[in-house]
């Protein structure tokens, strides 16, 4: 939906969180995702009987079942109601917060449930991601998100021993994020004395990503409620309003390997980011935004990303990390619940960025709230052919 | 002697959830008599060995480290120390996403490169009974490779033997041992 041309505002009014973990074998998939909807619908304090319709977000081939949104209507709730199964990627979690978004926005529907979930370790992620890829794409794709083309970006920049430093320091302060998030999968308790000793020790995957840098892949679910304005301020105390969100996807995948200096391709973080702030007259987003919870599947492209979406230039992404401004309690709080690289369930990681952010904007992010008032978050998605979402929430509906 | 253990968990210092302490309590109560501390070598804090010792138990706490090999992927090999002896485990062959003609030639490769004595072949706990097959002609063990209380005691080893350390990897050493599972 177009900007500024919403027939509704949109506030969320539930979020609801399973624990993440790499198996999570005490539920089957209906069960997991019924803790997370239970949750929601407790934290709004509603039944499914308020809502009028589920948007159903995963990445079906990753587990292998066909039609998952038909037999998780025992865990859903979504028996008998309008129900939409969207699959975009890495991006789904947030494809699947635009689509609620809009589907409310439009008028549509009054209150709709968003729901994310992954139970990886029942699939094959690997093979999903192969066999996806092939035969329309080229081979060398086919590594899906793992892939060091980041590493050897930053390192060709900023210099080895600079660039292994700051992606190390960015992974070990999402680390210190993750152990105060009592849902985070990955918590392990890193110091940033380690740095030295991980650069040296943590195996290698591809080129110089290595294991550490890399999120894990996980179980978990995730459900957020949306509702138009009046029924938002009806039943919620804090509503937290949805004011824009962006998705970009071009034909950037096509170019990244064989990259080409002298025709550098924008990626979609920056076209996204330009945009959104430019249709919302946003000038330093470094200033006006309080909280950023980033899809950051590896510790190198978070690092590199920082540019790209708060439109940075020169190594004032590096300085950012490397002041520990991204830090709770810093200037520009990245990841307060851990981020990707803590917890990656998938499909439902993208929609966890934006009930975090949305838990920030309210307060209620627990041990890891940022301790400053949270008026304005970013949330971003990533994934696919390098589908790009961003979005935008607000604590106050004055814009 | 009967008694029971598992010779792979993982703690808090490494990427486990459980702490040290919390991990052989919670074997304990299970009824173990043994069991192994097998972090991760990569993300070993570096105050372990003291954290291993400060344990309070009546079981034999065996020190290990898992470590990653590199054999055209990553593999992982459990190296626990006895008194004398050292145990060397090819760890989880299930999870390698690999052919059965890939995984025999893993072994063999780890096998030069480490005095391997034993396979594991359960993932997490859970039997893969492809394994247990003549062409693996090393002794076949089920761990729990526990990295949370949920993990803990889903499978494990029986033996006859005195309660030592070296006695016990000598009974492993020789297949001399029964797996067992929930």
């Amino acid at each position: 939906m177009a900007h500024r041309k919403k027939n509704k505002n949109v506030g969320i009014i539930g979020i609801g969180q399973t624990k993440y973990s790499s198996h999570r074998e005490d539920v089957n998939q209906p069960e997991m995702i019924h803790e997370a909807v239970k949750a929601a619908l407790e934290d709004a304090g509603i039944t499914m009987n308020d809502i009028d319709c589920v948007v159903h977000g995963n990445m079906e081939l990753f587990e292998m079942v066909h039609q998952p949104d038909l037999w998780h209507v025992i865990g859903t709730g979504a028996y008998g109601k309008n129900c939409i199964r969207i699959t975009t990627g890495g991006t789904v979690g947030a494809t699947i917060a635009c689509a609620a978004d809009n589907f409310v926005a439009s008028g549509m529907y009054d209150i709709v449930m968003a729901i994310g979930f992954q139970k990886l370790q029942e699939g094959h992620t690997t093979g999903g991601i192969t066999n996806m890829a092939d035969p329309l794409w080229f081979r060398n794709l086919q590594t899906g998100a793992l892939t060091g083309s980041k590493a050897y970006d930053v390192i060709r920049e900023f210099g080895e021993e600079r660039g292994k430093r700051a992606s190390l320091m960015y992974r070990i302060i999402m680390d210190k994020h993750a152990c105060l998030n009592s849902l985070a999968h990955r918590a392990f308790g890193l110091e940033f004395e380690q740095i030295d000793e991980l650069i040296r020790t943590s195996p290698k995957l591809v080129g110089d990503l290595k294991l550490i840098d890399m999120c894990s892949q996980s179980d978990g679910a995730c459900a957020v409620i949306f509702a138009e304005e009046k029924k938002a301020k009806k039943i919620s105390k804090k509503p937290v309003w949805i004011r824009d969100h962006i998705t970009i996807h071009r034909e950037e995948t096509f170019n990244i390997f064989g990259y080409d200096e002298k025709f550098p391709v924008q990626t979609t973080m920056r076209v996204a980011a330009e945009n959104l702030y430019k249709r919302n007259g946003i000038g330093k987003p470094l200033e006006y935004f309080d909280v950023f919870e980033m899809y950051d599947p590896a510790s190198w492209w978070a690092l590199d990303w920082l540019r790209d979406f708060f439109l940075l230039k020169g190594d004032e992404h590096l300085r950012l990390v490397e002041n520990k401004d991204i830090m709770i309690g810093g200037k520009m709080p990245i990841n307060p619940s851990g981020g990707v690289i803590a917890s990656n369930p998938i499909s439902a990681t993208a929609l966890i960025r934006v009930a975090e952010a949305a838990l920030q904007i309210r307060g209620d992010a627990g041990k890891h709230q940022i301790p400053s008032p949270v008026r304005h978050a970013l949330a971003s998605g990533f994934g696919g052919t390098m589908w790009t979402v961003l979005m935008m929430l607000e604590k106050e509906l004055n814009w | 002697m009967l008694i029971k253990g598992c010779l792979h968990t993982h703690t808090t210092c490494s990427d486990g959830k459980l702490t040290p302490q919390q991990v052989a309590d919670a074997y304990e109560e299970k009824g173990y008599d043994f069991i192994a501390f097998t972090d991760h070598d990569y993300l070993l804090k570096p105050q372990s060995i003291e954290l291993y010792r400060e344990v309070s138990s009546g079981m034999i706490i065996f020190e290990g480290v898992e470590l990653t090999v590199f054999v055209k992927g990553y593999v992982h090999v459990n190296r626990i120390h006895g008194d004398e002896e050292e145990l060397y485990i090819l760890n989880h062959l299930g999870e390698y996403d690999l052919g059965m003609g890939q995984v025999l030639q893993r072994i063999e490769t780890v096998a030069e490169m480490f005095p391997l004595d034993a396979v594991e072949i359960t993932s997490n706990g859970f039997r893969n009974p492809e394994y247990e097959i003549p062409e693996i002609r090393y002794p076949k063990i089920a761990s729990d490779d526990a990295h949370t209380r949920l993990g803990v005691g889903r499978a494990w080893i029986e033996l006859d033997a005195p309660r030592d350390k070296d006695s016990i990897i000598k009974r492993i050493r020789q297949g001399d041992f029964w797996n067992c599972y929930i």
